[in-house]
């Protein structure tokens, strides 16, 4: 009968084990300094916040919603930043004979030793501010380690969930749609602007009511009641929300197993995926495709990709969106602005086609004499990406200024305006390459003689002008006489847009056939 | 329960000082792990990837005491044998006894039993040599005295001494393979598995891998490895067993396998010639 007893000498030896490796990890202590620093404030903004509410009329709904979001947050933030199992790999762990409870115990040890747990219990316990009396003071100090064990555990869950569900590809793929939501959070920044004039408190009565029916929001629900001196209601969710720590705990008891004894290779390998999906040869050429597939793939692994397309989203907003006082006004005719923001977008993230890969550029180059396809393949992703950013843009101006009317035409707008930036996106990428820093934090000497900012700054304008001018009819026509009306426009300048386009993507591929060897020598400076 | 022997078991016989600094050919130790007759008894054993079955129904019997070579091409199913027998991988079916102890449902009694050194070796690659072997060996439930002078006498027996503060992540693959090594051996294991050992190591680091695990074997402990590499597990091991597509198509002493012949044509017909020889690819004219 095999030995199922827990080992906290061994356990206590895995959380030593995780401050270990970190000791020698000057990237994880520089990401928990970051951590820090920012959970330190956003751990002091909530814990202010909490002890201002005191005597606020709906502290009960704000406290609920505020602590659901930190158990939410435990919940997905793994799935971007994934450290946790990368720290104490199982697979690693899983050659000593340790048994299942004291794996558990040992994880669940170097979870709760640390910067995001002790954060999460210092702000539950203020919570203890609320307190009317001992009894109050007894069930919200419950609450405050049930919130923060339930949070470490959800957080354990998703870590090895990320591990069974193929690791690195699916947390790619997460990490990939939630800093595509980031960005677009990023770019309706300036909607909070709108939330401090006429923020409706009441908005919070109105989530915690759907939020306290998941399970997940049971243990706030409990600390929203005891902050409002609702004892009995706040016991009743606080042992409805002593539920939810067992079944996470079977759950990830479950997952841990499965990871340990290897089955999670089995789904691996059943969700192997072909390199170029059919859709894409579907779609374009096969040679395109391929194309396409390597350059998706590689925006999506490559971290530079993503800091390069981020430290370009504050030129596109200054470029293209309307400022705070616009936003203020409401105006129903903003969502027709957008269209700024794809030209800018597109140009700027075209105006890098070999960033990521170009290293490997002569490797695309040479097999054929056609560069159509490889200039169009690495285009595609990237306007791909522009175009879901800036429609999401879109959407969020329609719904904020109530502008669905306009909506329709400013897709329209948006869909000739990436072309636009496509064009001149290549016309820079080719007569002088950007290149990517291969570490953050520089263009440095390496890169002198091959940066060519006056270039992609110049492109910028003229392809904003362009895009101005042909957007100009439609816009003339929304404003003047009808949106439905414009829609009309788009008939023939996106013909025109398409010509410009498809003409200077003939041009460069035929120049770049010609400049070979210079291109290759430009991007090689940079490596 | 002490972990460093295996359950309900006495404890094994401390060989002392690590391999280097053993008599020559000694006589084996009495010891209760080591009475089986077999190290390795799988029985049936299967395994399904997919539409792939990588292991089929296989029984391997290892006698206790012997160095032990599976041999196969790639993809054969070695690995994943070894896998399911280290308890790293649960079989779709069959059994599989480790000495004297079945692998499944839980495996960690029988981990306490076995070194692995697995195909992609699992170290924790942000510690250095000496920190490594130290928590190794706290898992292993080792005291701190016996794993102060085990980890030295490794890192001195491996040649890893002088690189013992470097970070396991600045190794170079022959490095990492016998840092991994040294784990296996930590606890004194009465059976080694080793996936590939060979596999990516210069000569160098190859010659004191077979050094010690040629002092392993003299004292009556039990090696498994899997290989490809014909010269290595002819000159090192007694026992081979072939595989092929999931089977074991020829297993036992090697003179009985070989019957004189050499090993490299005994594997050629046993995984039929058409797959060692390559296709003629006419079209690259």
């Amino acid at each position: 009968m095999s030995d199922t007893s827990l080992d906290w000498r061994r356990a206590r030896s895995m959380a030593a084990l995780k401050f270990r490796i970190i000791r020698h990890s000057p990237q994880v202590i520089v990401g928990m300094l970051l951590g820090l620093f920012l959970g330190g404030s956003l751990a002091l903004g909530a814990i202010s916040t909490i002890i201002r509410l005191e005597d606020h009329p709906v502290r009960g709904s704000i406290i609920m919603i505020g602590t659901s979001v930190l158990v939410a947050l435990w919940l997905v933030a793994p799935l971007v930043l994934g450290g946790g199992e990368l720290i104490l790999d199982l697979k690693s762990l899983a050659l000593y004979p340790l048994n299942l409870p004291t794996l558990m115990a040992g994880l669940l040890l170097a979870a709760v030793i640390g910067i995001p747990a002790f954060m999460t219990l210092l702000v539950s316990l203020s919570l203890l501010s609320h307190a009317s009396g001992l009894l109050t003071a007894v069930v919200l100090t419950a609450c405050a380690i049930q919130l923060t064990v339930t949070a470490v555990l959800a957080g354990r869950l998703t870590v090895a969930a990320v591990g069974l569900l193929a690791s690195t590809r699916f947390r790619s793929v997460a990490g990939s749609i939630t800093v595509l939501a980031a960005i677009s959070l990023g770019i309706s920044s300036q909607l909070i602007a709108l939330a401090v004039d006429d923020f409706d408190l009441a908005w919070f009565s109105t989530v915690r009511r759907f939020v306290r029916f998941l399970p997940l929001g049971w243990t706030p629900e409990a600390i929203g009641q005891a902050s409002m001196g609702n004892l009995r209601s706040a016991v009743f969710f606080l042992a409805l929300g002593a539920t939810v720590p067992l079944v996470l705990l079977i759950l990830w008891r479950t997952a841990l197993d499965r990871t340990l004894d290897g089955r999670e290779a089995q789904i691996k390998t059943k969700r192997a995926k072909p390199l170029v999906a059919p859709w894409m040869d579907r779609m374009v050429d096969r040679r395109t495709a391929a194309v396409w597939a390597k350059s998706a793939r590689a925006i999506r692994r490559d971290v530079r990709e993503w800091t390069e397309i981020a430290a370009f989203l504050p030129l596109i907003l200054a470029f293209a969106l309307p400022t705070i006082t616009e936003l203020q006004a409401r105006d129903a005719r903003l969502v027709l602005v957008p269209f700024l923001a794809a030209v800018s977008g597109a140009t700027m993230t075209s105006t890098n086609l070999f960033g990521g890969d170009g290293p490997r550029f002569t490797a695309d180059a040479i097999p054929g004499d056609d560069f159509r396809p490889i200039l169009l393949g690495k285009l595609l992703p990237r306007l791909i990406l522009v175009a879901i950013i800036v429609a999401t843009g879109a959407f969020i101006l329609a719904w904020v200024m109530r502008g669905w009317r306009f909506l329709p035409v400013s897709l329209l707008l948006i869909g000739q305006s990436l072309m636009l930036g496509a064009a001149a996106g290549l016309f820079v990428t080719i007569r002088s390459p950007i290149p990517l820093p291969e570490k953050i934090g520089g263009f440095n000497a390496t890169n002198a003689g091959c940066i060519a900012p006056l270039i992609q700054l110049g492109a910028l304008a003229v392809a904003d002008l362009v895009a101005i001018g042909l957007a100009l009819p439609a816009i003339g026509v929304a404003l003047a006489v009808s949106p439905w009306w414009a829609l009309l426009c788009p008939v023939v300048t996106l013909p025109a847009s398409w010509f410009l386009t498809r003409r200077r993507l003939r041009t460069e591929s035929v120049r770049a056939r010609q400049r070979i060897p210079q291109l290759a020598a430009a991007l090689a400076r940079r490596s | 329960m002490p972990d460093n022997a295996a359950p309900a078991r006495t404890q094994i016989a401390d060989p002392g000082p690590i391999a280097s600094q053993l008599p020559p050919n000694p006589p084996p130790p009495p010891d209760p792990w080591l009475a089986g007759d077999f190290a390795i008894q799988a029985v049936s054993l299967s395994k399904r990837f997919g539409q792939h079955q990588a292991v089929d129904r296989i029984t391997l019997r290892v006698p206790t005491g012997t160095f032990y070579g599976l041999l196969g091409p790639n993809g054969a199913g070695k690995s994943t044998t070894l896998a399911m027998a280290t308890g790293l991988l649960r079989p779709d079916g069959g059994n599989v006894m480790v000495n004297g102890l079945p692998v499944w449902p839980d495996p960690t009694d029988v981990k306490a039993t076995i070194g692995v050194v697995p195909e992609n070796l699992l170290l924790f690659e942000r510690l250095s040599a000496r920190e490594f072997l130290t928590y190794v060996g706290r898992f292993r439930r080792l005291s701190d005295d016996d794993i102060e002078l085990r980890t030295s006498d490794l890192l001195r027996a491996l040649d890893l001494e002088s690189a013992d503060r470097k970070l396991i992540a600045d190794y170079s693959q022959g490095m990492r393979k016998k840092i991994s090594l040294a784990a296996a051996l930590l606890h004194s294991p009465p059976l080694l598995i080793l996936d590939e050992p060979f596999e990516s190591v210069d000569p160098v680091s190859q010659r004191s891998i077979r050094h010690i695990l040629d002092q392993v074997i003299a004292r009556g402990r039990t090696v498994v490895f899997s290989s490809h590499v014909m010269s290595t597990v002819e000159e090192l091991c007694d026992h081979i067993a072939i595989m092929d597509e999931g089977k074991i198509i020829r297993s036992g002493p090697m003179g009985e396998v070989t019957s004189g012949r050499r090993l490299d044509d005994v594997f050629a017909q046993a995984v039929g010639t058409d797959k060692v020889a390559p296709p003629s690819l006419d079209w690259l004219q």
